[in-house]
C-alpha cells in the first residue's frame, strides 16, 4: 500500500484527456484555495451537479489552507463514497461511472468521490407478468434499486447480496442473492463457479446472463427463471433458490430452477388452494396441448382416421375435403400464421398491436377458412396450441413450447403417430438429461419426490406448507419449527 | 457421433414400421358392407361411403359389385370409384338372410383376419342388405352405416343383444356347446331400419329366430348383467280367482302385468344325463297392472309370485322345446354338460345328438320386492 503512496500512480488532467480520446465531456475544475492547487476532474453528463457544487467544491474552498490536504479531505469529505489506492484503470472507470476526482497538484495524490447521477426509471407495474392479486411492484434497471427491494420487503440478517463484477470491456456489477442459512452450498458453489468460469467481453441482459450460466446451452428449455417480480424472487429464495441481479436489466435470475417451477406463478400462492390447482393443472395441460395437439391432428389426418371417433369424422372430413395441401403442410402454414401474427404484434406499438390481433384472428382465419386453405377445425387446434404457449407463467417456456411443437409436427407428418411417440421419447430422454445448477430438471418427478409434488404440482392449503420443497436441497428444511413440533408424525407433512 | 447413428437407426426402424399414408380426403371411408347371395356362389356387396363434399347433397355414396369371395367383391369396388376404399372405420357388416342359411364363418374368418377391421365390428342380419343400405332414412346421422351403428351400440352398450360383434360371435362359434345368436334388422319403405329379433344360429347357419323381448330368457343363464327389459304378463281372471288374490273392482277377463327386473340370477344346474334344470331368481318391481289391482295383502303377494313364476317358466318352457326342435343351444346347456368331468370327453356331434333329447326343466322364481315405487 505505502508504495503505491510513493510511486506517481494518480493521472493527471492531460493523462487522463488522452486515455479519454479528448472526450467534450471531461471537465476540469481548477481550484487554487491559498498555495495549494486542486483540480475536480469529472465527467459532465454524469455527475449531479447539486453533490459537486455543495459537497466538493463548496466544501473545499470553505476549509482553511492547513486542512487542505489529501489525508484530512479523505478523512473529513462530506461524501459517503470515496475511493482512494486506485490504480490508472479504475480511476478511468470509475470516472466513467460518474465518480469526480479530486488531484492534489502538490502532493500528486488523489482521490475519487461518489457525486453519480444514474438514469433511473421509477419503480413502475410489472410488464411481461401480469397478476390479479398480489403486489404489483416490479424490479428496475437499478441494481441498487433491486437490491432495496429485496431487503425492503425481506428483512432477514442472513440475506447475503455477493458482489461480482463480469464482462472485459464493459464491468458490470452482480449480485448473488441468497438466504445464507437456507440455500444450499453446492448450488452456491456451482453458480460461483459458472461466474468465475464466465468469460464475456460484455453481458447486455439478465436473459444473455443466464443462457450464459445454463448447464445445457443448445437446449430448448430454459434453465434459469427470469422474473422482474419481487415477490416471485422473494419466494424462490425463502424456498432455497439462489437469485441473481446485472446491473442494467429489470429481470431477475433464479436458479436452479426445475421443469414445474416454470408453471407456478406467485398468484397460485395468493389465491384460494382449490383455484390455485386447478388452474395449475389447466396450465401443464394446456402446454401438452400446444406441443402435440396440431401433430396429432397431422397424424390423425394423414395416417390414422380410424382413430377419429365415427361422429367426428364426418365434420372433419367435412372441414378437409376442400383443403389443397397435405396436412403438414397446412398445419405447418397456419402454425407459422400465428407466429408471424405474433411476432408483428409484439414488434408494433399497443394501439396498433390490438387491430392487428383482431384483423390477424378474425380476418385471415375466417378468409383462410373461406378459401379453402385450411380447414376450421385446425384453426381451432391452432388457436388452442397458442394459446397453451402464451399459459406458461414464465415467458421463456412459453417460447421455448412454441419451438418443441414444430419438429413434433414434422415428425407428425412424416410418421404419424409412430413419430409422435419418437418425438415424446426424445423430448423426454432431453428433459431427463437436463440440469439446472446440476440439479435435475424434472424433479420432482423424477428423481421422485413424493412429498415434493405438492409443491409443483397441486396447491394445498397454506397449514400444509411446513417444510421447504426438497428439490433445491435447503440447508435448513423446516419452515415452521413450533408448529411441526406439535406434530408427533412428522413425516405426514 | 454416437447419438446420430441411434437417431438414424431408430429413424430408419419407425419408417420401416411405418403404414403407408392415407389422407382423411382421399379416402374412400366405408362405414357399412352388406352381403347378398345371388346365385351360384356369386355374392353382392354393397357399400356405404362417406362423402365429404359439402356441395354435394348427399353424404353418401353407395356402391355394389359382384364377385365370388368378399375380396373379389371389394376390388371390383374399387374400380368405381377415385378414392381408396379402406376399412377403418367399418363399424358394420350385414349379411343377407339366405346367405346366412348357408353359412357365414368362410367370411368371417377373412375379416377376422384383416387387421384394419375392428374384432369389435357390428354383425347383422338382414332381409337384402343391399335395399337396407340403399335405405335413404336414417334419422339425423350422416348416412346408413352411422344409422345402423348407432342402432346395434345402443343395444349392445345396454346388454340387450347376446351377441353381436365379430369377437363375440367367432368365439361362441367356435366353443363347444353353445351356439350363437346375431341382431335382426327388418327394413322397411319409408323408415329407418330396426331391430326385428335375434337370429338363432346352429353353428354359422341361421335357423330361426325369436323376439328380442324373449331373449331375455337366454341372457338369464348367459350374461350376469344384462338388461332384460320390462316383462309384461297377461293373466286370465279365473287363475286369479282360483288362487284367491284380490279382485281388483273394475272386472276383467284378462289381466294385464308389466315387471321391472331389478337384478336376477341364472344358474345351470345339471341334475343327471337327461335332465336339466335351469333355476333363476328374479327380484322385480310392479310397475303397471291393467286393470288396476291392489297387492298390498303379503299373502296375496306371495300367490302372485308364483302366478307369475308360472306363467314365465311356462312360457320358457315352450321356447325351450322349439330351441331344440331346431337343434339350436344359444344358452349353453351342452357347455355346461361339458364343463362336468364325466362329460368332458363328450364332442360337438355328440352334444348335438344328446340336446335334443334332454329334458330340460325351467324354474324362475319370481320376487317382488317394490310395489307402486315412485322414481
Amino acid at each position: 500500500m505505502t508504495d503505491r503512496h510513493n510511486n506517481d500512480n494518480f493521472p493527471g488532467y492531460e493523462k487522463i484527456k488522452s486515455i479519454l480520446n479528448e472526450s467534450p465531456d471531461l471537465m476540469c475544475r481548477k481550484l487554487e484555495v491559498g498555495q495549494v492547487g486542486i483540480h475536480i476532474i469529472f465527467m459532465k453528463n454524469l455527475i449531479k451537479p447539486e453533490i459537486l457544487n455543495e459537497f466538493v467544491i463548496k466544501y473545499i474552498e470553505e476549509l482553511s489552507v492547513e486542512y487542505l490536504h489529501y489525508t484530512y479531505l479523505m478523512k473529513n469529505i462530506p461524501i459517503e463514497e470515496i475511493k482512494v489506492n486506485l490504480e490508472e484503470q479504475e480511476v478511468i472507470s470509475s470516472l466513467l461511472n460518474g465518480f469526480a476526482y479530486i488531484y492534489f497538484l502538490d502532493e500528486k495524490k488523489a482521490i475519487i468521490v461518489n457525486c453519480a447521477n444514474p438514469i433511473e426509471r421509477s419503480i413502475e407495474k410489472a410488464e411481461t407478468e401480469s397478476l390479479v392479486y398480489g403486489p404489483k411492484i416490479s424490479f428496475t434497471e437499478s441494481l441498487t434499486s433491486n437490491v432495496k427491494i429485496i431487503r425492503q420487503n425481506l428483512n432477514d440478517y442472513n440475506l447475503c447480496t455477493d458482489e461480482i463484477k463480469i464482462g472485459e470491456r464493459v464491468q458490470k456489477k452482480v449480485r448473488i442473492v441468497y438466504i445464507k442459512d437456507i440455500a444450499n452450498d453446492d448450488t452456491l458453489q456451482t453458480l460461483k463457479e459458472r461466474f468465475e468460469q464466465l468469460k464475456t467481453d460484455n453481458i447486455s441482459d439478465s436473459s444473455v446472463l443466464a443462457q450464459c450460466l445454463e448447464d445445457n446451452h443448445y437446449s430448448l428449455f430454459p434453465q434459469f427463471i427470469l422474473t422482474e417480480l419481487p415477490d416471485r424472487f422473494i419466494y424462490s429464495i425463502l424456498n432455497g433458490r439462489i437469485g441473481v441481479f446485472i446491473d442494467g436489466s429489470p429481470v431477475g435470475i433464479i436458479g436452479p430452477a426445475n421443469f414445474f417451477s416454470f408453471f407456478e406463478s406467485t398468484e397460485d400462492i395468493y389465491l384460494r388452494w382449490s383455484l390455485s390447482t386447478f388452474i395449475r393443472f389447466i396450465r401443464l395441460f394446456a402446454m401438452v396441448g400446444s406441443i402435440f395437439l396440431t401433430a396429432i391432428y397431422v397424424a390423425a389426418m394423414t395416417y390414422h382416421f380410424e382413430l377419429i371417433p365415427s361422429k367426428l369424422l364426418f365434420i372433419i372430413g367435412q372441414s378437409r375435403s376442400q383443403v389443397p395441401f397435405p396436412p403438414l403442410l397446412e398445419a405447418l402454414l397456419l402454425e407459422l400464421l400465428i407466429e408471424l401474427l405474433r411476432e408483428a404484434g409484439a414488434r408494433l406499438p399497443s394501439k396498433v398491436g390490438q387491430t392487428m390481433g383482431i384483423v390477424g384472428g378474425i380476418v385471415i382465419g375466417q378468409a383462410t377458412v373461406e378459401a379453402g386453405l385450411t380447414s376450421n377445425i385446425l384453426i381451432i387446434i391452432v388457436a388452442f396450441s397458442a394459446l397453451g404457449a402464451f399459459s406458461a407463467p414464465i415467458y421463456e417456456m412459453g417460447t421455448a413450447v412454441r419451438i418443441a411443437r414444430f419438429p413434433i409436427i414434422i415428425l407428425a407428418g412424416v410418421w404419424g403417430l409412430n413419430g409422435i411417440i419418437f418425438g415424446i421419447c426424445i423430448l423426454m430422454v432431453h428433459l431427463l438429461k437436463l440440469t439446472s445448477l446440476n440439479k435435475p430438471y424434472l424433479a420432482p418427478l423424477y428423481p421422485l419426490r413424493m412429498k415434493d409434488l405438492q409443491y409443483f404440482l397441486i396447491r394445498l392449503p397454506h397449514h400444509f406448507y411446513m417444510r421447504r420443497p426438497l428439490v433445491n436441497r435447503p440447508k435448513d428444511s423446516i419452515r415452521l419449527k413450533e408448529r411441526l413440533r406439535n406434530i408427533t408424525d412428522l413425516d405426514e407433512f | 457421433m454416437k447419438k446420430k447413428i441411434v437417431i438414424l437407426v431408430c429413424s430408419l426402424l419407425c419408417t420401416a414400421c411405418m403404414a403407408p399414408e392415407k389422407i382423411i380426403e382421399m379416402q374412400g371411408i366405408s362405414t357399412i358392407i352388406g352381403f347378398d347371395l345371388l346365385d351360384d356362389n356369386t355374392y353382392k356387396g354393397t357399400i356405404s361411403l362417406l362423402q365429404f363434399d359439402r356441395k354435394e347433397e348427399k353424404t353418401s355414396v353407395t356402391l355394389s359389385a359382384e364377385g365370388t369371395t368378399s375380396k373379389q367383391i371389394r376390388q371390383k369396388l374399387e374400380e368405381q370409384t377415385s378414392h381408396d376404399i379402406t376399412s377403418g372405420q367399418l363399424r358394420t357388416i350385414l349379411f343377407n338372410k339366405n346367405m346366412a342359411e348357408t353359412g357365414i364363418s368362410s367370411f368371417l374368418d377373412t375379416m377376422q383376419r384383416d387387421s384394419i377391421i375392428s374384432s369389435l365390428i357390428f354383425l347383422a342380419i338382414t332381409d337384402n342388405a343391399e335395399e337396407t343400405i340403399n335405405n335413404t332414412n336414417y334419422e339425423e346421422y350422416p348416412e346408413m352405416g352411422s344409422y345402423i351403428y348407432q342402432l346395434l351400440d345402443k343395444h349392445e352398450k345396454k346388454e340387450m343383444l347376446v351377441n353381436s360383434n365379430l369377437h363375440d360371435f367367432i368365439t361362441t362359434l367356435n366353443e363347444i356347446g353353445i351356439d350363437p345368436t346375431l341382431p335382426m334388422i327388418k327394413n322397411s319403405n319409408g323408415v329407418a331400419p330396426f331391430i326385428d329379433g335375434v337370429a338363432l344360429f346352429k353353428e354359422d347357419k341361421i335357423v330361426g329366430s325369436i323376439s328380442l323381448i324373449n331373449t331375455l330368457y337366454i341372457k338369464l343363464f348367459t350374461n350376469n348383467k344384462a338388461f332384460l327389459g320390462d316383462i309384461t304378463l297377461e293373466i286370465a281372471a279365473e287363475e286369479l280367482e282360483k288362487r284367491g288374490i284380490a279382485q281388483p273392482l273394475p272386472k276383467s277377463d284378462i289381466y294385464k302385468i308389466t315387471l321391472h327386473p331389478i337384478k336376477y340370477k341364472g344358474n345351470i344346474e345339471i341334475k343327471n344325463e337327461e335332465l336339466v334344470h335351469l333355476n333363476a331368481t328374479i327380484s322385480v318391481s310392479t310397475l303397471e297392472f291393467q286393470p288396476y289391482t291392489s297387492l298390498k295383502n303379503k299373502d296375496s303377494l306371495n300367490k302372485m309370485e308364483l302366478l307369475i313364476g308360472e306363467a314365465l317358466n311356462n312360457k320358457f318352457g315352450h321356447i325351450l322345446e322349439e330351441l331344440k326342435n331346431l337343434n339350436t343351444d344359444p344358452i349353453g346347456i351342452g357347455r355346461k354338460i361339458r364343463s362336468i368331468r364325466k362329460y368332458s370327453h363328450l364332442t360337438d356331434g355328440d352334444l348335438r345328438q344328446i340336446y335334443p333329447a334332454l329334458k330340460i326343466k325351467p324354474n324362475i322364481k319370481v320376487e317382488i320386492k317394490r310395489t307402486g315405487s315412485v322414481d
